[in-house]
């Protein structure tokens, strides 16, 4: 632990709390400006105090891979807009709300749908359904004369996107910590998975309980004419993005994921006779940015040995405190809770060592010898979703940005949600056991009883009675699909 | 927003972007481009038996340095030989995990007393490696990692004495 570690900590924390309250302007400052500055001065001191810097460790930091994922989702996302795909599945909606399934079966799917399709990264599948999450939102805010019901919808669907890289197969964060923990692949995705299924109806239920009171929102209603002739190519675009969906989850291909979407936004452009200016308009700059921003300071924090304060200052409070191992543990599975990023990997990475060395020293004092498995999955499911609530261009940005929210708005009720719901994973994680990640007959009644139970509260949150058909049925089916997946 | 400050924020973006643009043609420069596309998820960290995190060499080659520290945590080797390839070289003592000069020095640990080591030089990892392939198997893109090993391999100088290693 070093002065420099622990200023550059204080630094970053300082720039942190000073952006996310509003006291550095965003409209005079931008929020990727504040962390490039940042990174600069850590940098530099960094270069005055000690010896040569490692400009590597800073390149290290950095993911293309969510990166690339992003502009993957926004150009595929455009395709689908401009081919009517989004008017398709308004239809289709449509059609299925009047059937005695109603809203909530819709909801229940569609807000979940990101961690069935479990992704590398859950911006992938954020841009693209981000037009349905705002219809639904729309449809079910005007039936029940409450417009918070809109920020419910899609504030429940990001957390759900943001967390749904942890339990992905093919590539996600959850593949990350079992490689670094040396646990067979995909034993925590299961547990994780019924995690997230809790973050997101909890983020819907603290909105409606507590946050509406600070929400102001400035976007109309999209204009839906429900006697507009829709596109074939619209259907085709739609349908054709769930096949694929399927296919990538079901089979696996060892093809990298934006190679996927950019065929399939080729394929839509075709079909569509689309031009590249139609697919271009989707793509959004200020997640891209930030998120590099966001890898920039971290690599910073790295150079300067922050993640080496925090490691050391977890290991004084256990070993000095009453708090011990037990306790500082919880705070390590939420610490990247505090300090969100805009991607759960920065975190992960730094700080996994550390948790496994945790849970070992917990497991020792305590006899459990699951402990660092407890440990690692629960902090790998809120690392994942701590992307949810990142001020620093956060997946929950996208959605502050659709509803023109106050930026961070979206902040609390997401971090409310995964504080509530990462403990599941811990409780779960025994349960499912590390031993394999091959199907458990006993989990998979546990998974569609908790998806049931999602699915009632759903029911309530959006004014029907728990008992509905709709919400039940949903939660059984998100249920029944992840167990097949 | 005022001139001055409206400047610095477009600066701040072309930061950024030569930042990627710099990523970018590293992949390119290295002549793996196909590191790019690595998705980080360090599944094949799971199946390497000496501990060596093969993600490591690809942020070594995007990087454009073969001395990015990696982790290697299952390889053995007397500390002075640790200590003689890089002393800054990460190892673990008891559950510490210290400089290999650090344990010389501060921890007075006898010279030819066998430690672990912890992280240590994407370079030298590749000369540890014991090319089994098992990586690549377990990569869910099939990405050809032991060509890059293969490069830093031969790109890092004269051989370790590797009779001296063993496997923990």
């Amino acid at each position: 632990m070093t002065p420099i570690g622990i200023f550059s900590v204080l630094l970053f924390l300082s720039a942190l709390i000073s952006v996310i309250r509003g006291w550095i302007p965003q409209r005079l400052v931008t929020l990727q400006t504040v962390l490039l500055l940042v990174a600069c001065v850590i940098v530099l001191v960094r270069m005055a105090a000690g010896p040569r810097v490692n400009w590597s460790e800073i390149y290290t930091a950095t993911s293309l891979h969510p990166i690339t994922s992003t502009i993957a989702g926004f150009l595929f996302a455009g395709a689908l807009q401009a081919a009517g795909a989004f008017e398709a599945a308004g239809a289709m909606i449509g059609r299925l709300v009047r059937t005695p399934l109603g809203l909530p079966f819709a909801i229940v799917l569609l807000v979940n749908l990101p961690t069935i399709f479990a992704m590398p990264c859950g911006r992938i599948l954020a841009a693209p359904l981000m037009p349905l999450a705002l219809l639904l939102g729309f449809k079910v805010a005007k039936k029940q004369q409450d417009q918070a019901m809109v920020a419910m919808v899609v504030f429940g669907f990001l957390v759900n996107a943001g967390a749904s890289c942890a339990p992905s197969l093919i590539g996600g964060l959850g593949l990350m910590g079992e490689g670094m923990g040396r646990f067979p692949s995909g034993v925590f995705a299961k547990p994780n998975q019924m995690a997230i299924l809790a973050m997101t109806v909890l983020t819907m239920a603290a909105i409606r309980l507590y946050y509406r009171q600070t929400l102001s929102m400035r976007v109309a209603e999209p204009v839906h004419d429900d006697t507009e002739q829709i596109p074939e190519q619209g259907y085709f675009a739609f349908l054709l993005f769930i096949a694929v969906l399927v296919i990538v989850v079901v089979i696996r291909p060892r093809i990298p994921i934006q190679t996927v979407l950019t065929l399939m936004t080729l394929v839509v452009m075709m079909v569509a006779k689309l031009s590249l200016q139609d697919v271009l308009g989707g793509v959004m700059l200020h997640p891209l940015s930030a998120l590099l921003a966001g890898y920039i300071v971290a690599g910073a924090l790295l150079v300067a040995g922050g993640f080496d304060v925090l490691e050391a200052m977890l290991v004084f409070l256990a070993a000095h405190t009453f708090l011990g191992y037990v306790g500082v543990s919880v705070l390590v599975i939420f610490l990247p809770l505090f300090f969100a990023m805009p991607c759960g990997r920065i975190i992960a990475v730094s700080l996994i060592p550390g948790v496994l060395m945790f849970g070992q020293r917990v497991a020792a004092a305590t006899g459990f010898e699951l402990a660092p498995a407890v440990l690692l999955g629960s902090f790998i499911v809120c690392s994942a979703a701590s992307c949810g609530p990142s001020p620093l261009g956060g997946v929950g940005n996208i959605g502050e940005g659709r509803l023109r929210i106050r930026g961070s708005w979206s902040s609390r009720p997401q971090a409310v949600g995964i504080f509530l719901g990462a403990p599941l994973s811990a409780l779960l994680i025994p349960v499912h056991g590390v031993g394999s990640a091959a199907f458990n007959q006993h989990f998979a009644v546990i998974m569609l009883v908790i998806g049931a139970a999602t699915g009632a509260a759903t029911n309530l949150l959006f004014g029907y009675k728990a008992h509905h058909l709709g919400g039940l049925l949903g939660g059984i089916a998100v249920g029944a699909l992840m167990v097949a997946l | 927003m005022k001139r001055g400050l409206q400047l610095l924020n477009v600066a701040a973006m072309v930061v950024l972007m030569l930042f990627l643009g710099a990523i970018v043609a590293n992949g390119f420069a290295s002549r793996q481009p196909w590191s790019l596309v690595c998705y980080k998820c360090k599944a094949c960290n799971n199946s390497c038996v000496l501990g060596i995190d093969p993600q490591g060499f690809v942020d070594a080659e995007l990087a454009g340095n073969s001395q990015v520290y990696i982790y290697t945590t299952n390889v053995r080797l007397p500390l002075a030989q640790a200590a003689a390839l890089d002393p800054a070289m990460l190892i673990t003592v008891e559950d510490r995990h210290v400089t290999a000069r650090a344990a010389l020095d501060e921890l007075h640990i006898a010279p030819q007393q066998e430690i672990t080591t912890y992280r240590v030089q994407a370079r030298h990892a590749a000369q540890f490696c014991l090319r089994c392939g098992a990586c690549e198997k377990e990569c869910v893109l099939g990405l050809p990692l032991l060509r890059i090993i293969e490069k830093l391999r031969n790109s890092s100088g004269p051989s370790l004495h590797l009779e001296d290693r063993d496997v923990q």
